[in-house]
This record gives structure tokens, C-alpha cells and sequence, in this order.
């Protein structure tokens, strides 16, 4: 099957049962996007595809297919972190760091569709996440201190190449 | 999850086919949010998954003159955020938008929020061969229910967990369907069957039927609706109760009403007591509490869950309130 991950286009051979969480973990090596619950519950494996925040583990990899997913390594550019990761860094948004990547996709994803959001849009978009460390609390202020810095830094497109740790030999 | 062969046919024929020549060996998935779960603990172990996503007269909304169609594979993200439907319809909106979270939102559709499997701990259990999954015993009836049926209950105490469905039928939604025998559309209150009607589905579609959308006239301008819900927490739960109400008013006395329950029984439970009860009325005499005691009139609480009747009737009272101030 064909997809783009992270601005890549990829050509992969995927089982039909194979969740995109596996396909992106045990195939891109891409472990980013953690498993957490596999129920489609704690939004620890989020990733974004073709914009829109989706629990990797509760969508089929053939699901995907002819899809542009972005994972929270395709963030990061040459230039250096997302304004989103920047953001989490600068306001200590996390404790033990597992739910962080999925956190930063919902965000990720709430502010290429909303680049404004209050808080009460915040809190909604991030309600399919859960963090058992209880750093709510900063994890909002994170979001918050992202606000209005995307604009200017659209998602990766097509073709654009980014460094980092995106599974080679697959295709 | 066991293998199986996943196929995306592009044509609405093609796609009965696939689901009718191979009987009980393919199942349709859409979304797959809820599919998923039921595969992962092996309650479903399909050989074949027919995708509906690649057939695109079922996807997006239809403007007609009079009435809107809503495509079965509309993902309910997208039903929350269509601003001229929150516009027309808000009620449908506000029911879209309460659902789960944003990434269940991102991929569930509205044809697969009105065929979800009951959310029952015992049904959802791979150790309970329970009624719905074919046995003999509804595990809920002695069992821990705090979650389940207060109305209606039958051979199974599950309730139905839409919350489309009561905001749809609020509005007399019609569903559409498409089948070996051909394209058919009902009122989506018909759509729905309970347990005692159909042991291994929710609702009335023959071997290979599919949803293909659902069409909602256009409420008169005199109409006001509302959806509530209550869960355990905001985010994420599925509805304990949920009530869709809407009405139409002129000359200060209700003309029309529509209260259909969600969350408390096996289907999406209409309450005709209620709505007898506001038709004629006043808008100054409603008393609504007197119409939540109607509404309920029929329940019996199982041992863990009588705090859901009174639930129930305070979402009822709520949203008769919310209504008749519009």
C-alpha cells in the first residue's frame, strides 16, 4: 500500500488486520505514537491524518492507504522544534512523558484547523487524552502558549524531505 | 486480532455483493471505531471486511429544497462542525459534537453511530457467552447493571447507545437503505429492533442491506429542539441517558413534540405519554415535571441503576425548560 508519512511518500506492505499504530511502530519504526489502552481510549498513540487527530490504534493501516499521516516526528524541521513541542517544553507540559506525544498531535491538530482556540476548545480537543500523571494542568498551559504560533509553519507537504528517525528500507 | 482480507469496492452494488456471497463470513466496516474493538477480543472474527469509504455516494450532506440527506459515511466531526447544518438543524449538531472524542470524531461515521453494538461490560466481555452474542442468559439482568436498560428491556437489559438516533428521530429522520432487493427508506424510528425482535443486531436491515443515509426535512420556523446527555465524565463516556425534545409552538400552546430517550433502553426509546402530554398545552401551564414523570411512566430500575430514572427525569424537565424558552 501507498501513504505519506510525515511528508514522505511511502510505498509499504502492510497485513489487512494490522492496526496504523503497527504499521507506523513495527514497520516505519516510528514509535512516537505509543500504545497505551489499544481501545481507542487514552490517545496516547494520536497521530494526525490528512489533518484531522485519529487514535492509530482504533484505524486499520489499509484505512490510511492514499492518506498523508503525520506523526510527532514529522513536527520537528531543520529549523528545530514544533512551535507546539517548543511550547510543552517551555511550560513543562508533561511529567513522565508517555502520553506526551499524543498530547502534542491532538494539539497539533486542534491548532492547524483552529490556530486560535479558547480554553474551553482546548479542553474539548484534548478530552480524548488522558494523562496519569495528572499534568493537566500543564499540558493546557502548553496548548495555550502554542496559540496563534502556527500559522506560519504549515504541516510538511508532499515530497518535503525531514530529518529524523523515519524507518528506513521500507520503500 | 485474527486476519482477515480487507476490500474497498467503489460501487454500492458491488459492496452488496461482496457482503452477500459469502453469508456470515463478511461484515461492512466504515469508520471501524467500534468494529475494531469487537475484533481485537475475537466477539466478531470475519473472514472478509467490506469498506464502505471508497464508495462516494454515501459520503457528504445534500441540500434539497425541503429536506437535507446526510451520507451514511459523513464522519460525525464533520456533522459537528458543518456550520449550515448547526444553522438549520442544531439539534443533530449538538448530538454530533457530545459523541466520544475529537479522534473517535475524526473517523466514526453517522451510518456507523446508528449500527453501534451494545456497550454492555458483559456483551463486550469474550468470557460471556451472553444473549446478544448468541447465548441463552442476559448476564445484565442479575448482574452488575448500573449502566443498563431502566426501560423497555426484553430478553436483554442493554440499552441502545446512540446518540444520533434519539436527536434524529426527534426530528422525523427518515433512513435509507440499500440491499439486495434494492434501495428502500423508513422512519428511522423503524430502523431500530430490540432484543426480543433480533438477538444478534439492533436494528431491522436484511443480510447485506447497508445504511446509505438519512434524510431530515426541514423543521417548520416555529420548531425548537434541543439534545442532552449525561455521563459519568464529559469527555469520552457514552450517555448514562441522553433526551432529544423538540417542539413546535404558535399561539403560546405546543402544537408539536418530540421526546425520545437515549441510553435507557435496548432502542431509542419515544415517549408518547410525554408528548401527548405537551400537544395542546400551554406553553404557560407545561409543567415538566409532571411530563419527565410520564415520560418514565413505564420504567423499572434494574438493582444498580434507579439513580438513572431520576436522571432521566431531570434531563427531561431540562430540556422541556430549554425548549419552551427558545
Amino acid at each position: 500500500m501507498r501513504l505519506t508519512v510525515n511528508g514522505r511518500a511511502r510505498r509499504v506492505d502492510a497485513a489487512h488486520h494490522w492496526t496504523l499504530l503497527r504499521l507506523l511502530r513495527d514497520v516505519l519504526a516510528l514509535t512516537g505514537a505509543k500504545v497505551g489502552c489499544d481501545r481507542g481510549e487514552c490517545g496516547a498513540c494520536t497521530v494526525a491524518v490528512d489533518g484531522q487527530p485519529v487514535y492509530a490504534c482504533q484505524m486499520l493501516a489499509m484505512q490510511a492507504r492514499g492518506k498523508e499521516v503525520v506523526t510527532v516526528e514529522g513536527l520537528a524541521s531543520e529549523e528545530g522544534l514544533h512551535p507546539v513541542q517548543r511550547a510543552f517544553l517551555e511550560e513543562d507540559a508533561g511529567q513522565c512523558g508517555y502520553c506526551t506525544p499524543g498530547f502534542v498531535m491532538a494539539a497539533y491538530a486542534l491548532l492547524l484547523r483552529n490556530p486560535s482556540p479558547t480554553e474551553g476548545e482546548i479542553r474539548e480537543a484534548l478530552a480524548g487524552n488522558l494523562c496519569r500523571c495528572n499534568a493537566y494542568g500543564r499540558i493546557l498551559e502548553g496548548v495555550k502558549a502554542a496559540t496563534g504560533k502556527m500559522d506560519s509553519r504549515p504541516r510538511p507537504s508532499r515530497g518535503q524531505a525531514l530529518r529524523g528517525n523515519d524507518g528506513e528500507g521500507c520503500g | 486480532m485474527n486476519p482477515f482480507e480487507f476490500v474497498e469496492p467503489e460501487s454500492l452494488e458491488e459492496a452488496v455483493s461482496l457482503l452477500t456471497k459469502e453469508p456470515g463470513r463478511a461484515e461492512v466496516i466504515a469508520g471501524g471505531t467500534d468494529l475494531l474493538s469487537e475484533l481485537k477480543d475475537g466477539l466478531r472474527r470475519p473472514e472478509r471486511l467490506v469498506s464502505l469509504m471508497g464508495v462516494e455516494e454515501l459520503g457528504g450532506v445534500r441540500w434539497e429544497r425541503d429536506r437535507v440527506w446526510l451520507g451514511a459515511s459523513l464522519t460525525l466531526g464533520s456533522l459537528a462542525e458543518d456550520e449550515r447544518l448547526s444553522g438549520e438543524y442544531p439539534i443533530l449538531a449538538q448530538a454530533a459534537r457530545s459523541i466520544a472524542t475529537t479522534q473517535i470524531r475524526s473517523v466514526a461515521t453517522l451510518g456507523g453511530n446508528l449500527c453501534q453494538r451494545p456497550r454492555c461490560w458483559y456483551y463486550r466481555h469474550p468470557g460471556f457467552p451472553c444473549y446478544k452474542k448468541g447465548g441463552v442468559h442476559c448476564y445484565g439482568v442479575n448482574g452488575y447493571n448500573r449502566n443498563l436498560a431502566i426501560l423497555g428491556h426484553g430478553a436483554s437489559v442493554m440499552v441502545h447507545p446512540s446518540d444520533m438516533a434519539p436527536a434524529l428521530i426527534a426530528m422525523d429522520a427518515r433512513l435509507e437503505s440499500f440491499g439486495p432487493r434494492g434501495r428502500r427508506t423508513m422512519a428511522l424510528e423503524d430502523f431500530f429492533a430490540g432484543p426480543n425482535e433480533q438477538q444478534m443486531q439492533e436494528h431491522v436491515l436484511e443480510r447485506g442491506e447497508i445504511v446509505t443515509g438519512v434524510f431530515v426535512s426541514k423543521p417548520p420556523s416555529d420548531a425548537r429542539s434541543v439534545f442532552l446527555k449525561a455521563q459519568d465524565r464529559t469527555g469520552e463516556d457514552f450517555a448514562l441517558a441522553s433526551v432529544a425534545a423538540s417542539a413546535s409552538v404558535s399561539d403560546g400552546a405546543v402544537t408539536r413534540a418530540r421526546m425520545i430517550l437515549g441510553g435507557v433502553a435496548p432502542v431509542p426509546y419515544r415517549s408518547q405519554k410525554a408528548e401527548e402530554y405537551l400537544v395542546g398545552q400551554a406553553v404557560k401551564e407545561v409543567e415538566s415535571s409532571k411530563a419527565a414523570e410520564l415520560a418514565l411512566c413505564h420504567a423499572r430500575p434494574l438493582r444498580h441503576n434507579g439513580f438513572k430514572v431520576i436522571l432521566t427525569k431531570n434531563l427531561v424537565r431540562h430540556a422541556i425548560e430549554t425548549i419552551l424558552k427558545q
